[in-house]
């Protein structure tokens, strides 16, 4: 069968979308016999004297009305090589979610510029959507040479300007190319004017655009449905990328149950199928009984996708209501639905000069941003840097798509391997001492404190001098300071997601351990990470109290106490929270130490004032203690 | 039914009629239908899920986005999808899988006194097309080199600029 390739034909308004299409279609000889006459007799109606080819595609009678285009379309260009499918789109801001319908399907792009005008609005807003929705291959056609009087310079100054753009979105041209739609220079033939251009002509770069359907990337199989057949289970889904064949071991995620794939079904059946690529949508049967069911993804053990509750994103959002911190949406990734919660917006970017802005409280409709999302349970992620089959998601609200964007796990920490017991023989042996009998002998109970906060916003401080208070009062405390344990009981550990997830989980269980030894533990640390701290809750979720030690970035960056922040800003520390690596605000911390607008006596004097009523035993404890050992 | 509308459209648009009457009686959420991109200019518009109001109209102008394989799925209480599973596939793409998988198909798509259907709609408004294709190996390859668009025979498309657009913005599929 003949190979088949979508493109997309992008751009400001007016730049020649639809006039380079017709021409196409003219050159290709792809009309379908009478269409010519039939639009030019149109026009005739309409009193145009000249053939409008915008017509083809602009179907609506408000669009040739107004000669715009409102909606996206397509045509097919026939060549011999293989055909093409055109497809137009409108290049007016308010029919942006019209554009991305349309080049959501594209294999490739054709970015229109007028020569005359230049980059304007929508050549850079649609470029930088192009590169959103994942198409690489981008041709840049500098259009209406006639209209410059086929000016060599004038094309090169624009072919450096949206060279630039495109660079500063990590991507490049395929190729830029100087053509007259309107007369049909450059597009099959080379014309007579532009004979200081020296590369090949339109339909020769499109010729060699490849056609991408991601073989080459991992396995990621996502799951449709379980059907049981002829005493078969069958699981149904789709490849999104890489390959498998009969007999590989795959393993499902969220579970991680492992499998071997015993056959692969098709219909009619086939039992010379024995592997399958991207894009096939199949049916697999398991040697092993696992569970299965849609939205889990079957992926190698030596390549799998992360698990986590937390994701960065890069979005888009179509729809007039904004988003905003604390919306509840849905989200469908591959066969995978489910809830997200704004965590928070990082910034807007501005697609003109492409700056990020901080501190907005809202995405507007046609914005693109990058925010943190969170979801109820951990799923199954790629980010799209490694896989842009599935590290794509759309949001819904109230069962429209309102959305959509790039998964972006850099900096979290992959949360399928949360250490469990390795060895199976373990028995836990309990104490004949209690909790209580602790408690009496040291006249207070005892508790983790866990301060947590950006580096310099006085968590050591604060802990190291509410240590001396209470002792001096006469309690049993302990600080577990950041840098301190690194240089012991966590010396093996750096800085990365993982290493800084596997020092939070050792400091949380010497934590719990020293709190049931019935010690007062305040710890020290950064503990960026949300799911991290909601894990040492768990080591002792009693007498665990999370305390939120508060300043703001631009504040602990002008303290700077340990000359980090200026490192970091230098590039000499990667992933240093804060400035390349995320902090996660608590949502609902036991209390709030606020340093930046009071000082460190009244900031000290509240944490001991909070921990003090949290150990002390009351009088009625004490009685019931004493019935307690009486009845004994 | 829209008295606007030019006769030959007026004869298509009564299936719309039965369509809508279907639609009340039996409550149905979802229709899917075979219509293509490839067909005609407004079809090229539509999405893979459409939402219809309660009387199967189309809003053309304010059409949900559609990307990555994600779709509108859920329409409030009187409104329904319309579900165009082969959007995307051509009229060839058709032939070629009736070929593969030998579905039976109506004989009036074959030719016959040099002349075959294209398209089939109802009887006074549709018209067959001058062909020799007698068989589906005929069909394919004719589709393979013709110039003629494969609704030419289907009068109510041409009739006026904007009779296409009346009929499926009121309903037609």
């Amino acid at each position: 069968m003949k190979e088949q390739l979508r493109l997309v034909i992008a751009g400001h308004v007016d730049h020649g979308k639809s006039t380079l299409i017709g021409r196409l279609l003219y050159e290709t000889n792809s009309l379908p016999q009478g269409k010519r006459e039939e639009i030019e007799a149109i026009c005739k109606n309409r009193r145009t004297d000249e053939m409008e080819w915008s017509f083809l595609l602009d179907a609506f009678q408000e669009e040739r009305n107004q000669a715009i285009t409102i909606d996206t379309t397509q045509v097919r260009l026939t060549t011999p090589k293989r055909d093409y499918i055109m497809i137009d789109v409108p290049g007016h801001k308010e029919f942006l979610k019209n554009m991305i319908s349309g080049a959501s399907l594209a294999d490739a792009a054709i970015l229109m510029i007028d020569a005359e005008e230049g980059l304007r609005e929508q050549t850079r807003r649609h470029a930088y959507l192009l590169s959103l929705l994942g198409i690489t291959q981008i041709i840049v056609v500098v259009n209406k040479m006639d209209r410059i009087r086929y000016d060599e310079k004038i094309f090169k100054s624009i072919s450096a300007e949206i060279k630039a753009y495109l660079r500063s979105l990590q991507a490049q041209p395929l190729k830029i190319i100087p053509v007259s739609a309107r007369h049909g220079e450059m597009i099959r033939e080379r014309g007579k004017n532009l004979g200081w251009y020296k590369g090949k002509s339109l339909l020769e770069i499109m010729a060699a655009l490849k056609n991408e359907k991601g073989a080459e990337l991992p396995l990621r199989f996502s799951v449709q449905d379980v059907y049981h057949r002829d005493n078969k289970r069958i699981i149904a889904g789709r490849v999104e990328s890489g390959k498998f064949e009969k007999g590989q071991k795959v393993l499902f995620s969220p579970t991680d149950a492992q499998a071997m794939i015993a056959s692969i079904e098709i219909w009619p059946n086939d039992p010379a199928k024995i592997e399958a690529t991207a894009g096939e949508t199949i049916g697999i049967t398991l040697h092993e009984s696992i569970f299965v069911e849609r939205g889990y993804v079957a992926a190698p053990a030596e390549n799998l996708p992360m698990l986590s509750d937390v994701f960065r994103a890069r979005i888009f959002w179509l729809t007039q209501k904004p988003l905003q911190v604390g919306n509840i949406y849905k989200m469908r990734l591959g066969t995978h639905e489910t809830e997200i919660t704004v965590q928070s917006i990082e910034h807007v970017i501005d697609m003109q000069d492409l700056a990020n802005r901080p501190d907005q409280s809202e995405i507007k409709n046609g914005e693109v941003a990058e925010i943190t999302l969170r979801t109820r349970k951990l799923i199954p992620l790629d980010s799209y840097a490694d896989n842009a089959r599935t590290g794509k998601f759309v949001i819904y609200e109230s069962g429209n798509v309102v959305g959509g964007g790039h998964v972006d796990m850099k900096d979290y920490p992959d949360q399928r391997f949360a250490v469990r017991p390795k060895s199976e023989n373990i028995t836990m042996t309990h104490h004949f001492l209690s909790p209580e009998s602790r408690a009496q002998v040291k006249d207070h109970r005892g508790g983790i404190f866990w301060l947590t906060g950006l580096s310099g916003a006085g968590k050591s401080t604060i802990a190291m001098a509410v240590e001396r208070a209470l002792h001096e009062k006469g309690y049993h405390p302990y600080v577990l300071d950041g840098d301190n344990i690194r240089h012991g009981l966590n010396a093996d550990l750096g800085f990365s997601p993982q290493d800084r997830t596997e020092n939070i989980r050792r400091v949380a269980e010497v934590a719990a351990l020293m709190a049931d030894a019935g010690l007062i533990v305040i710890t020290a640390f950064i503990s960026p990470y949300r799911a991290d701290r909601e894990k040492a809750r768990a080591a002792a979720p009693e007498i665990f109290h999370e305390i939120h030690v508060l300043a703001d970035l631009p504040t602990c960056e002008a303290r700077d106490p340990k000359g980090l922040y200026r490192k970091a800003r230098a590039g000499e520390i990667g992933e240093f929270t804060g400035i390349n690596s995320p902090y996660e605000t608590p949502i609902s911390p036991d209390l709030v130490i606020d340093t930046q607008r009071n000082n460190l006596a009244f900031c000290g004097a509240q944490v001991l004032n909070y921990i003090e009523q949290s150990v002390t035993l009351e009088e009625i404890d004490v009685r019931e203690y004493r019935l307690k050992l009486a009845s004994v | 039914m829209d008295p606007a509308l030019p006769p030959n459209a007026r004869a298509a648009a009564r299936k719309s009629e039965g369509l809508k009457t279907l639609l009340e009686q039996q409550k149905f959420k979802g229709i899917i239908l075979g219509i293509r991109k490839d067909e005609q200019a407004l079809r090229a518009k539509e999405r893979v899920f459409s939402p219809r109001n309660a009387d199967g109209t189309w809003n053309f102008k304010d059409q949900p986005p559609e990307f990555w394989d994600q779709y509108k799925t859920e329409c409030a209480d009187g409104e329904h999808l319309r579900i165009h599973p082969i959007l995307q596939w051509s009229e060839i793409d058709i032939w070629r899988y009736t070929q593969q998988e030998k579905i039976p198909f109506c004989d009036l798509y074959l030719a016959r006194d040099g002349q075959r259907y294209r398209s089939l709609g109802e009887k006074n408004i549709t018209f067959p097309v001058p062909s020799y294709a007698a068989s589906i190996e005929d069909i394919i390859a004719e589709l393979e080199v013709t110039k003629t668009s494969e609704r030419s025979g289907r009068s109510m498309d041409t009739e006026t600029e904007d009779s296409f657009e009346k009929l499926r913005a009121s309903g037609y599929m």
